[in-house]
C-alpha cells in the first residue's frame, strides 16, 4: 500500500518536469556540444504563430556545407517542421534565383529552457540532442503544454 | 501565447529609448592633452585632470564651450565640464604653451540605434531572396553573433558563415568563419578558416546595412537588410 502511494505521488509530481511554454525566450543558438562546428538557430515567432529553424550542418556523407531551413506552427510540442533545401543562388545577388525543394521533415521539442531534441527524416535521418549555446536571456521554465 | 501578446501590447506604450551618459577623462600633460580629441554627447561629462604643469583652459575664440575658461589648475587638480553645447566641433586651449590644443567633437544627441537583443531575428536583402542573415545579440558578453546562409559567389553551392564581434552603439564588425570538413550529426572535426569580415550598421530595430569583405575570394559588397519577423520585440522596453 505504501509503495502504491509513493508511486501515485511520483506520478503526480511528473508535471513539475513539464516542458517549458513555447516562448521567445527559447530563441537563439542551439547545438550538440559533441558536434562542434554545426548547429541550429531557432526562432519562435508568436506574432505569426510560426517557427523558423535554420540548420547549419554538412552533407550526410560529409564534405560540403549544407544549410536547411525548417518551418512550422507554434501550436504544440513537439513542433512539426517541414525541412527545405534551397540551392542554386548567388551570394547577395538575384542573378541566379535559388530554387526550394523539400528535403524532409523534423520534430523539435524542448524539455527545458536549455535542453531540446531534434528528430529528422529525409535524405538522411537521425536524432540530435540539443543544448542552448548562448546564455538564456529571458525564458520561464515550466507551465508548458 | 495570450500572456505574451498582452505583455507585448503593454510594452508598446513604453517604447522609450534611453542612452546612458558617459564620463570622458582627459589628462593634461605639460604641453598636450591626452587624448587629443574627445567625442561626447549632450549630457556627458568631461573630467580634465592635470598631470603636469600649470594650466588655464579656455575655448578657441568664437567657439565658446560652456564652463570655460577655467581658473588656474595645478597638478592634481581636476575640472568637471558638463557637455551642454550644441553638436559640432570645438577646441580647448591651455595657456601653458602656445598651440596646446585639444578637440571636442559634440555628436548628435543619440545614436540612431544601439544594438541590443531586440535585433535577434531573421534579416534579408529584399533584392536577393532565398538567403539571409540571422542575428543574435548576447547581453552577457556584449557580443553580436551572425549566421549567414547564402551561396558561393560563382558555383552556386550552398555556403553558410558564422561570425561574432563586439558592437559599439549601432555598429559591429564581425570576423566571419566558414566551417569545413564536417559530417551531418557526427562529431568529425571541423576546420573554421576565416572567410572575411562583415560590418553591420543598424539604423533602427528593423533596418540595417551590412558590408562584406571576403578576403580569400577578394569580393566585397553591400547588403541592405530588412527585418523579416519578430518585430514585436522591437517595441519592448529592455
Amino acid at each position: 500500500m505504501r509503495t502504491l502511494i509513493f508511486c501515485l505521488i511520483a506520478l503526480a509530481s511528473l508535471p513539475l518536469q513539464a516542458a517549458p511554454a513555447l516562448q521567445t525566450g527559447l530563441n537563439g543558438t542551439w547545438w550538440n556540444p559533441d558536434q562542434d562546428g554545426q548547429g541550429f538557430v531557432i526562432h519562435l515567432i508568436p506574432d505569426s504563430n510560426q517557427v523558423f529553424v535554420a540548420w547549419f550542418t554538412f552533407a550526410p556523407e560529409g564534405g560540403s556545407q549544407l544549410w536547411l531551413t525548417g518551418s512550422g506552427t507554434l501550436d504544440q510540442q513537439p513542433i512539426a517542421l517541414e525541412l527545405t533545401l534551397t540551392r542554386g543562388g548567388a551570394l547577395n545577388s538575384s542573378s541566379a534565383p535559388p530554387v526550394n525543394e523539400s528535403w524532409g521533415s523534423a520534430e523539435l521539442s524542448f524539455s527545458s529552457c536549455t535542453a531540446g531534441r531534434f528528430d529528422y527524416a529525409g535524405a538522411s535521418s537521425g536524432t540530435i540532442s540539443l543544448e542552448r549555446l548562448t546564455p538564456v536571456v529571458d525564458c520561464t521554465e515550466g507551465a508548458g503544454r | 501565447m495570450t500572456r505574451l501578446r498582452l505583455v507585448t501590447a503593454l510594452f508598446v506604450v513604453a517604447a522609450v529609448q534611453t542612452v546612458a551618459a558617459t564620463t570622458h577623462e582627459v589628462s593634461i600633460l605639460s604641453n598636450r592633452f591626452l587624448p587629443e580629441v574627445v567625442e561626447a554627447r549632450a549630457g556627458d561629462t568631461i573630467v580634465f585632470r592635470v598631470v603636469e604643469g600649470s594650466h588655464r583652459l579656455s575655448a578657441q575664440e568664437g567657439l565658446a564651450i560652456s564652463g570655460l575658461p577655467s581658473g588656474r589648475l595645478s597638478p592634481g587638480d581636476q575640472l568637471e565640464l558638463a557637455v551642454i553645447d550644441p553638436p559640432g566641433e570645438y577646441f580647448f586651449l591651455s595657456d601653458a604653451e602656445a598651440g596646446m590644443r585639444g578637440g571636442l567633437q559634440i555628436l548628435d544627441e543619440a545614436p540612431a540605434y544601439t544594438i541590443d537583443n531586440r535585433i535577434s531575428a531573421g534579416w534579408f536583402n529584399p533584392a536577393a531572396a532565398g538567403q539571409g542573415l540571422l542575428f543574435e545579440y548576447v547581453p552577457a558578453t556584449n557580443v553580436l553573433v551572425a549566421y549567414w546562409f547564402t551561396f558561393d559567389f560563382s558555383s552556386g553551392e550552398q555556403l553558410w558563415l558564422v561570425g561574432s564581434g563586439t558592437p559599439s552603439e549601432g555598429r559591429a564588425t564581425l570576423e566571419m568563419l566558414s566551417a569545413t570538413g564536417g559530417v551531418m550529426n557526427a562529431s568529425n572535426p571541423v576546420d573554421k578558416p576565416v572567410w572575411g569580415e562583415l560590418t553591420v550598421d543598424f539604423s533602427s530595430c528593423e533596418r540595417a546595412t551590412a558590408w562584406f569583405n571576403a578576403s580569400g575570394a577578394q569580393q566585397s559588397g553591400q547588403i541592405p537588410l530588412d527585418r523579416l519577423y519578430l518585430t514585436s520585440l522591437c517595441e519592448q522596453d529592455l
